[in-house]
């Protein structure tokens, strides 16, 4: 099962649990997924957009970046630049 | 990684790391190149803008009637002729904003926040009637105490900027409002744990001043808006997509009733990323049915657009004896200016990205301040927050008389480190910039009396996103390229180069140009040195296109199956029959109508897979123990571009990076009164390095392919112009064996702590 590893301000809005087991395929489900698991993080994603990483890569409002049945997934803000 | 990507980066290259002449350096050069003040319209208005003369106060009443009453003047506009907007994050394009600050930035509507805050805005049939009328308004403000530092703003009786706002990301949320509008946290690890094994423990203290990014070319724009609500607007901007959607939303108009045309633009650095003038100029041509022209003076550029945060930050470093890092821990406190949105997240996501860490933590805060509102300046918050850890790794190995080499290739981030921010980091070129250091003979050069040796390193993450482009095949063999990414450092060059290499033609076939917002489909603003690598993947994945399409007619006129017909140097070559034919691209073009119709190819797509880029850079001073001035005797720059397209533009943008870092460290910095005004808002008080400043800016690309581009690119302008601040503040720091942590480092301060200690 893959897992979406949360650290810093995240994991603290999770009262410190930094690991959760996710059934998503893509990140689409995944937003959905988080609605029930950690309803905590939903909005936050909604209102303010951040990026995924998965397995490393990091995919900034790709819904249909697929998660794989082992990947690690780490929300990150979205990056920007000069 | 796919095949197509691999075939790349294992064949050899016959275009792709040559330099041939840039294809607009005849129009820079001759002055043809058309920049964003450089367009004109018959019967066109010039715009003028009334700013606040105070730093924070209420406007009580605006009357505009006796502006408006003046011959000669045709429109004047204020906060009242743009819609209101609640406070929430909404999706513009690839980003997320809050419209009810923008449209507070562009317009003051119930307090002026800082002083150069637009108030008013004026358009006339000439620049002495808009003058006038701009004097002519009559403003009544109630003026507020302001608050400028962000120590001073955190204090519980702070001026309150915005009354309504209450911290993001504590918890539990606070009751009171309060000028912080925002902490974050990064890190793993148990740092105090890491702090308890760690044999030296060094926590310092630093300050940096908000620095702009003083490009050349003020703000400038033409709007015309037909009496149908139809809009044209030529502006000098970073993304012509972006503008198109911030003033879509502004003035209530769609994006296709916007055209927005990028001009050649005189520099950015992160500055072109947001809008002040275009929404007034469409305003005042809408008002006024007549084409509106506005160009900042130098003056409000500095006063009126966005530089980068000046910050407070805390560092603290644990090692072992063998210089191995136990916890890296950081406290980031960075003004956003009169609207929440500092560079801090980034800033605390890159602070200890260049290493191997297990225990690290990096907090920032986004402090609200009387100042303007910052915007992007080349990798926003890295500079910061990597002078700070720098300079501490630095005051390490001097006391643990390590190398400041070594003890960066002790600690080094390699693919596989878990990056602070939380997932692991692909391939990446830290330890192999630090061997180029080392070996270079720069590093080993004797140095002369009252100098000093800094070194420094740097991260930063690059980005992809949505990106478009087109190729068109011509009737005559040459090749048309639309591109929609502004070149800033350029990426015409390169995406030419690109294209040459895969059609194997000569890169002076292709001409490559930046289309308007009607021409493709959305792009993403130039930044994050996205634009070789974004706007690179699209233009390949379209030749490719074409190329196949080429091949396609080719095996028509052949009466061939396709895949008898390959590609090979600009060339069909059919490899069935005992005779071997070929045909060039011009006569596959020659014949195109006859053989289907013209041959061109889109693509779009939103890019992934951008390769960080880290960097490192070694710097001699010389300081004058008379007067504290600090000279730049040897500055060598190295950096991992992945692949560089066209090594003179990376080298470029290598010096130049180096060059405003070099500025950032030694003399730039906003100066204000007690009254909140700025004091040095020009070019000759506000002290930019000129070419007597710099020595000439060695340079060395280090070439660690990113798998996940066709040619292997990273991007490379964000991140030269983080490693300088503290490369040069650790070499004054040994040149006078005083530890500095706090810039600039201009003569004043240098030669008072050289007297005082």
């Amino acid at each position: 099962m893959a897992q979406l590893i949360l650290t810093g301000s995240l994991k603290n809005l999770t009262k410190g649990i930094g690991e959760f087991n996710i059934r998503a395929k893509n990140v689409h489900q995944l937003v959905g997924e988080l609605k029930q698991i950690c309803p905590v993080l939903a909005p936050l994603i909604e209102s303010e957009g951040f990026a995924v990483a998965i397995d490393g890569e990091i995919y900034q409002d790709i819904l249909f970046a697929p998660i794989g049945e082992n990947s690690e997934v780490h929300l990150i803000p979205p990056i920007g630049g000069g | 990684m796919n095949d197509m990507t691999q075939s790349n980066l294992e064949r050899a290259l016959k275009i792709v790391g040559t330099r041939p002449a840039r294809p607009d350096g005849v129009d820079k050069v001759t002055g043809r190149a058309l920049f964003g003040s450089d367009k004109s319209l018959p019967n066109m208005l010039v715009g003028r803008v009334l700013r606040s003369p105070y730093a924070h106060a209420k406007i009580l009443s605006i009357d505009t009637s006796k502006a408006e009453a003046l011959n000669g003047v045709k429109a004047v506009i204020t906060c009242a002729d743009f819609e209101d907007f609640p406070s929430e994050f909404v999706p513009n394009g690839e980003m997320v904003v809050n419209l009810k600050d923008i449209t507070r930035n562009i317009m003051a509507r119930e307090k002026a926040l800082y002083v150069g805050h637009t108030v008013a805005a004026v358009a006339a049939t000439s620049d002495d009637i808009a003058e006038k009328a701009l004097g002519l308004i009559d403003i009544k403000y109630e003026v507020l105490p302001h608050v400028l530092d962000v120590e001073d703003a955190e204090k519980p009786d702070a001026p309150l900027l915005h009354e309504d706002m209450i911290t993001i990301g504590v918890d539990p949320a606070p009751k009171k409002a309060s000028n912080v509008a925002k902490r974050v946290e990064f890190g793993f690890g148990d740092v105090e744990k890491g702090f308890a094994e760690a044999d030296l423990i060094v926590e310092r203290e630093f300050t940096t001043q908000q620095v702009h990014q003083g490009y050349i070319e003020p703000h400038a724009c033409l709007a015309s808006v037909s009496e149908d609500g139809q809009a044209d607007l030529w502006c000098t901007t970073q993304g012509a997509f972006v503008v198109r959607n911030f003033c879509s939303k502004l003035l209530g108009l769609s994006a296709a009733q916007i055209r927005v045309t990028a001009s050649e633009i005189g520099g950015g650095f992160g500055g072109k990323t947001v809008v002040y003038l275009e929404p007034l100029a469409l305003a005042l041509s809408r008002k006024s049915s007549r084409p509106v022209k506005m160009v900042m003076s130098r003056a409000e550029v500095f006063t009126s657009s966005g530089p980068t945060s000046g910050a407070k930050i805390w560092v603290k470093i644990g090692v072992k004896n063998d210089g191995r890092i136990t916890a890296g821990d950081c406290i980031l406190k960075y003004q956003a200016g009169a609207f929440q949105g500092a560079p801090v997240g980034p800033g605390a996501m890159c602070a200890f990205a260049p290493y191997d860490l297990e225990n690290v933590r990096a907090v920032g805060y986004d402090i609200v301040v009387n100042r303007p509102k910052v915007a992007a300046y080349r990798a926003p918050g890295g500079p910061i927050s990597e002078y700070g850890v720098e300079s501490v790794l630095d005051e390490i190995a001097l006391i643990l008389k390590i190398d400041p080499i070594e003890i960066r290739l002790k600690n080094a981030a390699k693919e596989g480190t878990i990056a602070p921010y939380g997932p692991k980091l692909g391939p990446i070129g830290m330890i192999e910039t630090l061997e180029a250091a080392k070996a270079h003979p720069h590093y080993s050069a004797p140095l002369g009396p009252n100098q000093g040796r800094g070194v420094a390193s740097g991260f930063w993450f690059n980005i992809g996103g949505e990106t478009s482009s087109s190729i068109t095949i011509n009737e005559d063999g040459t090749v048309g390229l639309t591109l929609g990414t502004t070149d800033i450092g350029g990426s015409r060059a390169s995406m030419a180069m690109m294209a040459a290499e895969e059609l194997g033609v000569p890169m002076e076939l292709i001409k490559p140009v930046i289309g308007d917002t009607n021409s493709l489909g959305f792009n993403f603003l130039t930044g994050g040195s996205r634009a070789t690598f974004s706007t690179g993947m699209t233009v390949v994945r379209s030749t490719r296109e074409a190329i196949e399409e080429l091949r396609k007619r080719a095996a028509l006129l052949w009466e061939a199956d396709l895949d008898q017909v390959e590609w090979v140097d600009g060339h069909a070559r059919l490899i069935a029959g005992d005779e071997p034919k070929t045909m060039s691209l011009a006569q596959i073009a020659k014949q195109a109508g006859k053989t289907g119709g013209p041959i061109m190819a889109n693509c779009s797509m939103n890019v992934t897979g951008a390769g960080p880029s880290l960097g490192t850079h070694i710097v001699d001073v010389e300081v004058d123990t008379e007067t504290g001035k600090v000279s730049i005797v040897r500055y060598t720059a190295i950096q991992d571009a992945g692949k560089a397209i066209h090594p003179a533009y990376v080298e470029g943008q290598m010096q130049g990076g180096a060059v405003q870092g070099i500025g950032w460290a030694l003399n730039e910095e906003y100066i204000y009164n007690d009254k909140g005004q700025l004091e040095n808002a020009g070019f000759l008080d506000y002290r930019i390095p000129v070419c007597s400043d710099v020595p000439m800016i060695d340079t060395v690309i280090v070439e660690v392919p990113n798998p996940n581009h066709p040619y292997g690119v990273r991007g490379v302008g964000e991140t030269p112009i983080i490693p300088p601040l503290a490369a040069i503040s650790n070499a004054v720091s040994r040149a006078t064996n005083i530890r500095f942590n706090e810039l600039p480092l201009s003569p004043p301060k240098v030669l008072a702590r050289i007297m005082h200690g």
